[in-house]
């Protein structure tokens, strides 16, 4: 109790009198850092799944050929989701004057389950009244019609009573490009389409709660049959998930690096307040106080220190995550959800991880201070050799990146990372210092004075090096892997890609149609057949029988390499190596395919037997056809394929596509504008947090390299200001510091560099799933910033210190 | 003439009200004469010395050191005047920690780019009988021994005038006697003037010249 009390009283007037401050707002800047970046990226996190749920349409959809039965309906009731079911198919639309092949939607009265569709004249209506269709602005143009119109589908009549604008699950169905047309489930009957054997998708869309979602799809997973799909909000597959994933990396990158910044800025802070206590301890066990209350007494205060810091930390931090949601607000088109309590626990997690790992160890050094200190005012003879402090903060920072990552291997990885680079930077400094050379300070000349200094602070400059390194190789990570995202991104919607493509095309129609597309000045890309083909594997491994991958692919047969592909193993096809198959090494993982496996291609009613020449890695976010599987020409020349090609039309030129379609009436266009629009959009609001997430890492950064830079000159200023009272110039004094810590800064940063690259190198290839690239920007600001930062920072700090009296610092310390 | 003082004040804020902590010093002292600043704990004696040597500057008044104008000159000047004038004996001796006697010693010569500074500081710390021990560092030396470092520093400057703030203050009285006598009997050799600011009235009476402040005024 008395130490509790003591506690109290010490931790209160320590708060009063200032003296806590620096360790204070270390521990408020962490936990503000850590909080704000934690709920902003759980908020922005949350908004973005919505906003791919509403680009999906849902939390999960589940399309078949088949509608579902009535049995596995009621196995999905009782999982208490909300669901919408959609009909799509593909018909012909006739006005008074005009017909064309359009895409049908069959909404049912749950639709939309997630955003809004927006209509012109605007309507509050979320579906089509009875007899009412809606078109979008494409099929209204194409059949000449106008709003109030009457249309037919099938057998039945509608009036077009809007024009839809923009519907949330436009990413989701088979159709999505072509002129599309939506109307109720109730008209489906009347229009006598759907008879048996038509060709029809059912896409059935679910929201709810995730518990039930997971069992939702392990459901799907069992009834699942060939030709049916499922599809997860984050499914890797395309853009957007790929997007929001590599996004979730990089937030969690953000908040890893910012959490360990502020733990060595603790672990320094912690420092400097274990060194001012020594004469409190040192006179508290003169006085009799035991090892066991004295334990007690610190553990309280920092327990004190803790609360109070975590309350002022949550509250920066949940005003700061509101004040970036506010300026991110308008980005996104719903409220943004309120974050979980996650990123509570993570804080207080993280603060006691920093404590145990950064501060016990300080603590406990200091518990053990003799009581002889305060007769000796020998503070020396206290620091004995202590190994506890490495053990405890090595084995909380690699607690603190399995907090954050989740992942062995990743933590591992930046651990023995950073180890590595800290080895290395020390091995350079004993190296380059390990002997003295001189004997004096140095006080002459500027230079020397700076080289002895760095001489004879080999230890104290290379835990000054590791912390610049780590503030620097830090931010250079974040900011690396911020550009690759973006370049990325970027490089998937480049400006000129493909917007429409156009299928069906008849072996007949292609020369005038490559006449039509150059006379109105638009490039068309390779015209590729197309076909669906299953494959029989011969001779499986472990099976007598032929094997038939149970799936049909889109393929097509062409000598040119498509763009945006990579021969993984084996050879493209060329004059010596022919007559083979080059299969997405997806495929040829999922159904264990090898180069040189042989196989029989069923395309329709024929068999042609062949063989894997290769496998191909295919990216597949770019907006431009891609193919399972490519066959070589020769063997397919008399296999029945329609052709698929596109190209790319400017906004100021999108009535070719009216005239096209009027000219080759069996012909379909795709336009992807949208879908490129979406992205684009996405993809811009997301690297506006990515800025933010790397501001805060930055700023984590600086903070840790000031309080760096502090704590060493707080060691310093005795020093100077006994070389002053000796007549030593500021000049001399600000000079050689200068010298001596661009020295470190730059060495601090080529380290930082080496640090970086080695970061970057482990998260573009097993993060972000991207090429690997050598980065020579790195190489050039991670020394810059060094020689800049470091260097500029402490021309300021002595600058400061020079102002001050050296009686000032010599009488009254 | 090496020091004289002419209407000296030291006022410093205290909250929003000024608190004056020196008023109208005068004296002078001419050069190889001791002059002893004795006077209760808080009348002034430390804020004066600083004064004195240049470390801090006055509110009002003048200050003449070797003939130069301290109340006139900007810390850069104040140094070069340090530098050439001025040595330094404190309470709490105030060694560099990771320097070595020797090294502590060299560091005036250093500054002035002496060449011989290792001879000369080799030569002070024999004079203060510590020649078994140039390359100890302070923790290594008893609180005597390194009283007999900052001597020997302070003689190592060349100067022409050495401040001793409570010198012997943090000794214990036999060994307080011995580091005083050693002061005196090495300024007696090189014949600089010395002020020592001291409690001690046994040691103020070895001076030529006593000046008693009170609440920041002479008595």
């Amino acid at each position: 109790m008395m130490a509790l009390l003591l506690s109290f009283k010490l931790f209160w007037r320590e708060l009063k009198s200032g003296q806590l401050n620096m360790m204070l707002l270390a521990l408020i800047l962490a936990i503000t850092s850590v909080s704000g970046i934690s709920l902003f990226t759980d908020r922005l996190e949350k908004a973005l799944q919505l906003q791919t749920a509403e680009f999906l349409g849902g939390d999960i959809k589940f399309e078949s050929n088949e509608e579902l039965s009535r049995e596995d309906i009621v196995r999905i009731e009782e999982l208490d989701l909300n669901l919408t079911k959609m009909v799509l198919f593909a018909s012909v639309v006739a006005s008074e004057t005009e017909m064309q092949f359009s895409s049908i939607k069959v909404v049912d009265n749950s639709y939309p389950l997630v955003g809004e569709i927006t209509l012109e004249p605007s309507s509050k209506n979320q579906q089509p009244d009875k007899g009412n269709v809606w078109l979008d602005r494409r099929l209204l143009d194409l059949l000449k019609s106008d709003l109030g119109d009457t249309i037919a589908i099938g057998d039945a009549d509608f009036t077009i009573s809007n024009v839809v604008l923009s519907e949330p699950d436009r990413g989701s169905n088979n159709y999505a490009f072509a002129p599309k047309a939506i109307i109720g489930i109730s008209d489906l009957s009347q229009t006598n389409i759907i008879q048996p054997g038509s060709r029809v998708r059912y896409s059935y869309l679910f929201t709810g709660i995730e518990e039930n979602l997971k069992s939702l799809n392990e459901l799907f997973e069992k009834i699942k049959e060939p030709g049916d799909r499922i599809t997860l909000v984050n499914d890797n597959e395309g853009s957007l998930g790929r997007a929001v994933e590599r996004s979730g990396n990089f937030f969690l990158l953000g908040s890893l690096l910012a959490v360990l910044m502020s733990a060595l800025t603790i672990g320094i802070s912690s420092q400097k307040f274990s060194r001012r206590h020594i004469s409190y301890v040192a006179i508290l066990r003169s006085l009799g106080m035991s090892s066991v209350n004295l334990k007690l007494l610190y553990s309280y205060i920092f327990l004190w220190l803790s609360m109070f810091s975590l309350f002022l930390g949550l509250s920066a931090g949940w005003i700061i995550q509101n004040a970036f949601t506010n300026i991110l607000k308008s980005y996104f088109p719903t409220e943004l959800p309120a974050p979980g309590l996650e990123p509570l626990y993570v804080s207080c997690i993280t603060v006691l991880l920093c404590l145990i790992g950064f501060v016990y160890p300080h603590i406990t050094k200091l518990i053990q201070t003799s009581p002889l200190s305060i007769l000796r005012r020998d503070q020396d003879s206290s620091l004995k050799k202590y190994y506890l402090y490495p053990v405890t903060a090595l084995s909380s920072m690699f607690a603190l990146l399995m907090v954050y990552t989740g992942q062995l291997i990743l933590s591992s990885v930046l651990f023995l990372g950073i180890i590595s680079a800290s080895v290395l930077g020390i091995a350079i400094i004993m190296l380059m210092f390990g002997k003295r050379t001189q004997e004096g300070l140095g006080a002459s000349s500027s230079f020397k004075l700076a080289w002895s200094e760095l001489n004879r602070r080999k230890v104290s400059n290379s835990v000054q090096v590791l912390a610049f390194m780590t503030a620097i190789g830090m931010s250079l990570i974040a900011y690396t892997a911020r550009t690759d995202l973006m370049l990325t991104w970027e490089s998937s919607v480049p400006n000129d890609s493909p917007n429409n493509f156009a299928i069906n095309i008849a072996k007949d129609e292609l020369k005038p149609i490559e006449e039509f597309m150059t006379g109105s000045g638009i490039e068309v890309k390779d015209f590729y057949p197309i076909t669906s083909a299953k494959v029989k594997r011969l001779s499986p491994p472990d099976s007598e029988e032929d094997l038939l991958i149970d799936r049909s692919f889109n393929m097509t047969w062409t000598l040119n390499l498509p763009d945006n592909n990579l021969i993984k193993e084996g050879v493209w096809f060329d004059e010596s190596n022919k007559k083979g198959l080059s299969i997405s090494d997806e495929i040829a993982e999922r159904y264990n395919l090898k180069v040189g496996d042989n196989v029989t291609v069923v395309v329709q009613n024929d068999e042609v037997d062949t063989f894997i020449q290769s496998t191909r890695t295919i990216d597949w976010e770019s907006f431009s056809p891609n193919f399972f599987v490519i066959g070589h020409p020769e063997l397919f020349t008399n296999s029945p394929a329609t052709y698929i090609t596109s190209f790319y039309i400017p906004e100021e030129k999108t009535k070719i596509i009216s005239e096209f379609i009027a000219q080759f009436r069996t012909v379909s266009v795709l336009s992807i504008d949208e879908i490129i629009k979406q992205v684009t959009e996405i993809i811009d609001q997301v690297s506006k947090a990515l800025e933010v997430i790397l501001g805060l890492t930055i700023l984590s950064a600086s903070f840790l390299a000031i309080s760096t830079l502090q704590d060493g000159f707080n060691l310093r200023l005795h020093q100077a200001a006994i070389l002053r009272t000796l007549g030593a110039s500021n000049k001399l004094l600000q000079r050689s510091i200068l010298l001596e810590f661009s020295f470190l800064g730059l060495l601090s940063g080529f380290l930082a560099a080496l640090l970086a690259q080695g970061g970057i190198y482990f998260i573009e290839t097993k993060v972000f799933e991207v090429a690997a690239q050598f980065h020579f920007d790195l190489w050039l600001l991670g020394p810059a910033a060094g020689l800049i930062f470091v260097g500029v920072s402490s021309f300021i700090l002595i600058s400061s210190i020079t102002k001050k009296s050296p009686k000032e610092i010599l009488f009254e310390s | 003439m090496i020091l004289k003082t002419t209407n000296l004040k030291k006022e410093v804020l205290s909250g929003n009200s000024p608190l004056v902590i020196l008023d109208d010093i005068n004296f002078e002292l001419e050069e190889g004469k001791s002059l002893a600043i004795v006077g209760p704990s808080g009348s002034g004696k430390s804020t004066l010395l600083g004064l004195l040597a240049g470390l801090d500057t006055a509110t009002s008044g003048e200050i003449y050191l070797n003939g130069n104008a301290l109340h006139d000159m900007d810390e850069e000047k104040r140094a070069r005047v340090r530098k050439d004038n001025v040595a330094f004996v404190f309470q709490s001796f105030e060694l560099l920690p990771g320097l070595t006697a020797l090294e502590n010693v060299m560091l005036p010569s250093e500054l002035k780019h002496s060449l011989d500074a290792k001879k000369t500081a080799t030569e002070y710390l024999k004079r203060v009988g510590l020649n078994d021990r140039l390359d100890h560092y302070p923790r290594q030396l008893s609180g005597g021994e390194q009283q007999r470092v900052a001597i020997a520093r302070a003689f190592a400057c060349e100067a022409k005038l050495l401040f001793a703030d409570e010198p012997t203050g943090n000794l214990d009285p036999k060994t307080g006697e011995k580091v005083s006598d050693l002061l005196f009997e090495v300024n007696a050799e090189t014949s600089n003037a010395l002020i020592v600011v001291t409690h001690d009235l046994e040691l103020a009476s070895k001076c030529d010249e006593q000046i008693d402040l009170n609440e920041g005024k002479t008595v």
